[in-house]
């Protein structure tokens, strides 16, 4: 069984946990007749569609020869992490304190993804990227978002 | 025909003023520039750009307003191929190809394609539209539930093989898709549907969030921090190598003729608008090309069809619009409302009521497409020259335009959210070795699939076999068919191939 | 009604007309400027460029121009208007924030939801009248069906073989009550838009519809469709020529109100200032016709009135959603 490999596991078990919520979301609705269609009936035959398609993703080298074989490997955690924490950052503090310090903040969250530079090249970019944006976003279209507020 | 010549004689007295031909620049390159900032796409641009057509005259609003959109669209593409960064879904399209073709040093070729494609494609599609205004809106009423059902599943196999992996794959991210399009109210109970207790879902995912969330974050979280310096070197970017090859002007001409002629057919018919028939242009060429396996390696070909397609679409999708007063997209409901914001009642009497505004609209593509490709060949080199930014410069800006881009849409914090989910199952997904594209398409295409099923078998009866016995959706069932068995087959031919090929490589290695 | 036309999907971006949350909220109010002394923002529930959102920046432009005072549109789409009007109930009660949005549509809101986020009969508070907007039963131009007695008798007999289209809550409220007096049970086939549903009406698919009066007027005109009567109490200025559903001894009344309304606690001198602005536009030859291009008539009423209209409302939404049997979420 060595031609099964722990990538097409994972995606076929990640296809079918989709398909299993998907089932379990269509439960609370009704299925219906066949003219009349339920809310339940797409979700479940899609769901069930999907725990197919996982069981033949996981299992498809066994008769497929043709893909290619792909390692897998876990992607680092650092620079993910970073970035959705900026976005997280961005998303929080905008409506409160406005666009500079929103993106500011967010902006040196993401600049620390990158390990190869300096403190002072992360500080640049997060005091010019703000800026930058207010240009284009508040004074060049208008944008209807407040530069600087107060509003925890 | 004498009818034909006096209209565009008219068309061209209108689009020939020098108002309209500014305000149709303006509307130009102002959708270009906004349309290349990384993450705002031709959505962002015309919503953030509509207040400025408030106070023109109708005639002007339209031309610049059409001028905003096909100018976005253009620019949505020029980021898609550098970045990775799809502002609409239809660009998502673009990436596929124009992406690798970036990383391979070829960034000029793609957007110098990118620019013939759209050329070509709006103005066969203008033409098209001209002549035949009244049999495509005709079309309109002759398509129904079973026929529009029968229309998604076949874009939808077709494109199951856009993913470059397995198809195993590329259908599962359809079906993936279908199910984040499923979130939000249910057209037909009114209940919501996966939202899991967040009522701001209740008009459905955000496209754009969606979008950028699948696409651009995976893409700046695998390079930040592992390019270190330039991806491409100013000294690098001549006028020649931005000059598509022999070989590429031969790969193209066809791509584009097909991209047109499915873009003019779909973009006519309400609802499907350009992104169907990038799709199915895309998986067209793949089809067609003897050499499938350049497919997602940079294949000039799989830009030149769909950007053509795309732009065709663009075109024939004012005629739904402006003759029935049903709007073929979302930008041309914008549109719809510009129309009477100036007291113009859309419908066929438009053409009738307002010669000047129909044919002046029309002529100005003409010259729109032209700016467009005047304005851009020469900023081509501009535009690659963003690459030579150090990246550690330029993925703060991408991560800062992203959020921007997708809080601006809807103003709300909510978006973003969506944002973070989808860049998460991004990752997930790159790792996992699935092709984000379909399941754009799934999530566009599912609320329609679904709505047009539940519709068709009401009208039926509940009988099944309307699917088959309505001619036009018999005709799109007959095409799925084909083009299912036309994959296995395919699939079986290359495994005899590959086949020969390991039972030779099996002589010279030991074991497998 | 809640929306004239087109799309209403949130995808259809809203930045345009403008959030402004900046000038809104960010100024504290003094309490003793003469008001207005800064931008009033009107919030509308729908993107920049639906038809709804044409109708709100008519009354920002037209208030603008007469008066003088800065108004700014802020399109906060979502939930079917939900999320617009809890902003619009939770912001300062200082007559700068203003929700000019579909008065019905907001009432029936209210028996959509289990736990709705506001009352609005007591979490907003009437300013003015804007506008009043029926749905209309509607055949193809080539149905068999020439007047609703026709119609009437072909729904009687043919029981459940029979369908009908319906889009937006409101549609499906008016045929529900109409079907209900008249006693017969089609199949409903629901669209999304009011757009979607013509062609389908228009080549027979469905034996009729119900559709909103700019869609519908727009498509008689067009010589696509025939109009068959209206769900509203007494004739529409309109369309003169079609016949009220009550004529044919039916109980039906339903218009969609449009209005404005702020914030609970505003000071009564700022409601009557606002009033007198809307009612300025509303008094005009323009505006009427304005109206009429978007198949409405002018409703011009006291915020009393207005109130009183949302709590009447608000009982006729809950009465008219369950006979629809629309559940709730």
């Amino acid at each position: 069984m060595t031609k099964i490999k722990t990538i097409d596991v994972c995606a076929g078990a990640f296809i079918v946990l989709i398909g299993v919520l998907a089932i379990v979301e269509s439960l609370s609705f009704e299925i219906g007749t066949t003219r009349r269609i339920g809310p339940g009936y797409f979700p479940f035959y899609v769901g069930l569609f999907m725990v197919v398609l996982g069981v033949v993703i996981a299992l498809e080298r066994l008769w497929t020869k043709s893909l290619a074989d792909t390692e897998f490997s876990f992607p680092p955690l650092r620079a993910p992490l970073l970035i959705m924490a900026a976005v997280v950052t961005f998303a929080v503090m905008v409506e409160r304190f406005g666009l500079i310090p929103a993106v500011g903040v967010g902006v040196f969250l993401a600049s620390l993804a990158d390990t190869n530079t300096t403190l002072m090249q992360k500080l640049t970019v997060s005091v010019a990227v703000p800026l930058v944006a207010t240009l284009i976003f508040k004074i060049g279209l208008d944008m209807h978002v407040d530069v600087i507020r107060w509003r925890p | 025909m004498s009818d034909f010549v006096s209209n565009l004689s008219l068309g061209f007295s209108v689009a020939f003023s020098w108002q309209a031909m500014a305000y149709c620049f303006l509307g130009v390159s102002l959708g270009t520039f906004i349309g290349v900032l990384p993450g705002i796409g031709s959505l962002a641009a015309i919503a953030m750009l509509l207040p400025l057509t408030f106070g023109m005259e109708p005639t002007h609003a339209l031309i610049m307003l059409a001028g905003i959109y096909y100018g976005s669209n253009y620019g949505g593409s020029t980021a898609s191929i550098l970045l990775n960064l799809p502002g609409t879904p239809s660009s998502a399209v673009t990436c596929i190809e124009g992406y690798p073709m970036s990383q391979q040093g070829r960034a000029g070729v793609a957007l110098f394609m990118t620019a013939i494609a759209s050329f070509v494609g709006s103005i066969c599609g203008m033409l098209i539209m001209a002549i035949f205004s009244p049999p495509i809106a005709a079309l309109a009423f002759s398509f129904s539930a079973p026929d529009f059902f029968s229309l998604m599943v076949l874009g939808m196999i077709a494109a199951s093989t856009l993913a470059s992996g397995s198809p195993i794959k590329g259908l599962a991210m359809i079906g993936l898709g279908l199910i984040m399009g499923m979130v939000g109210r249910d057209l037909y109970s009114g209940l919501l549907r996966f939202s899991y207790g967040v009522d701001e879902l209740y008009e459905g995912l955000p496209l754009v969030a969606v979008a950028l969330g699948i696409f651009g974050l995976p893409e700046v979280i695998k390079n930040a921090g592992q390019i270190t310096g330039r991806t491409v070197k100013a000294k690098d970017i001549s006028f020649r190598s931005m000059l598509p090859t022999r070989d590429d002007w031969r790969r193209s001409w066809g791509a584009m003729g097909r991209g047109t002629a499915l873009g003019s057919f779909f973009g006519a018919l309400p609802g499907t608008g350009g992104l169907l028939a990038s799709f199915m242009s895309y998986a067209t060429e793949r089809r067609l090309s003897k050499e499938p396996w350049r497919f997602g390696k940079g294949a000039i070909e799989g830009i030149a069809g769909p950007e053509a397609a795309n732009n065709a679409a663009v075109q024939t999708a004012f005629i739904p619009t402006l003759t029935l007063g049903i709007p073929g997209d979302i930008v041309m409901a914008i549109m719809l409302g510009a129309l009477t914001i100036h007291g113009i009642q859309p419908g066929v009497s438009v053409i009738n009521s307002h010669p000047d505004l129909f044919w002046g609209l029309l002529v100005s593509f003409l010259f729109g497409n032209m700016m467009l490709l005047v304005l851009n060949i020469p900023l081509i080199g501009l535009w690659v020259r963003m690459l030579s930014i150090p990246y550690w410069v330029l993925y703060p800006f991408i991560v800062a335009f992203i959020c921007i881009g997708v809080y601006s849409v809807n103003s709300s914090v909510v978006d973003l959210y969506v944002l973070i989910f989808f860049g998460f199952l991004g990752v997930v997904m790159t790792t996992l070795k699935f092709e984000p594209a379909p399941l754009v398409l799934g999530l566009i295409l599912g609320p329609m699939l679904e709505e047009n099923m539940r519709r068709a078998l009401t009208l039926s009866r509940g009988d099944y076999t309307v699917f088959f016995t309505r001619p036009i959706s018999g005709m799109f069932m007959a095409m799925a068919a084909l083009v299912l068995i036309w994959t296995i087959y395919g699939a079986i031919k290359a495994r005899s191939v590959r086949r020969d090929h390991l039972r030779e490589m099996a002589r010279n290695l030991p074991d497998d | 009604m809640k929306t004239l036309f087109a799309t209403t999907r949130r995808q259809l971006l809203a930045l345009a007309g403008g959030a402004a949350m900046a000038t809104a909220v960010t100024v504290p109010a003094f309490a003793q400027e003469a008001y207005p002394s800064r931008p009033i923002t009107f919030v509308c529930a729908f993107p920049a460029g639906s038809g709804a959102d044409v109708l709100v920046r008519y009354f920002a432009n037209g208030i603008q121009e007469s008066t003088g005072h800065t108004i700014i549109v802020e399109n906060k789409p979502g939930a079917a208007g939900s999320i617009s009007a809890e902003y619009v109930a939770r912001s300062d009660p200082d007559g700068y924030t203003v929700y000019v949005h579909s008065g019905f549509s907001t009432a029936v809101n209210y028996s959509l939801w289990n736990t709705p986020a506001i009352d609005p009969r007591t979490d907003l508070m009437g300013v003015a009248g804007l506008s009043a907007l029926a749905f209309y039963l509607v055949v193809g131009v080539d149905s068999p069906y020439q007047t609703i007695e026709d119609l009437n008798a072909y729904l009687l007999e043919a029981g459940d073989q029979a369908t009908f289209g319906a889009s937006a809550t409101s549609g499906r409220l008016l045929t529900a009550q109409y079907l209900s007096e008249l006693g017969a049970s089609p199949v409903e086939v629901p669209y999304r838009t009011g757009a979607e549903l013509i062609p389908d009406v228009v080549n027979g698919a469905v034996d009729f519809a119900v559709t909103d009066g700019v869609n519908a007027l727009v498509q008689q005109r067009e010589g696509r469709l025939r109009l068959l009567a209206t769900g509203a109490g007494t004739r529409m200025e309109v369309a003169p020529d079609v016949p009220s559903l009550t004529e044919f001894g039916m109980d039906v009344d339903q218009v969609g109100v449009w209005g404005a309304y702020v914030a609970p606690g505003t000071p009564q001198e700022i409601v009557d200032q606002l009033a007198a602005m809307f009612d300025g536009v509303l008094a005009t030859e323009e505006t009427r016709e304005f109206l009429a291009r978007a198949g409405s008539i002018v409703w011009r009423a006291t915020p009393a009135e207005v109130d009183q209209q949302m709590a009447d409302d608000v009982e006729l939404g809950a009465y008219l959603v369950d006979l629809a049997g629309i559940p709730k979420n």
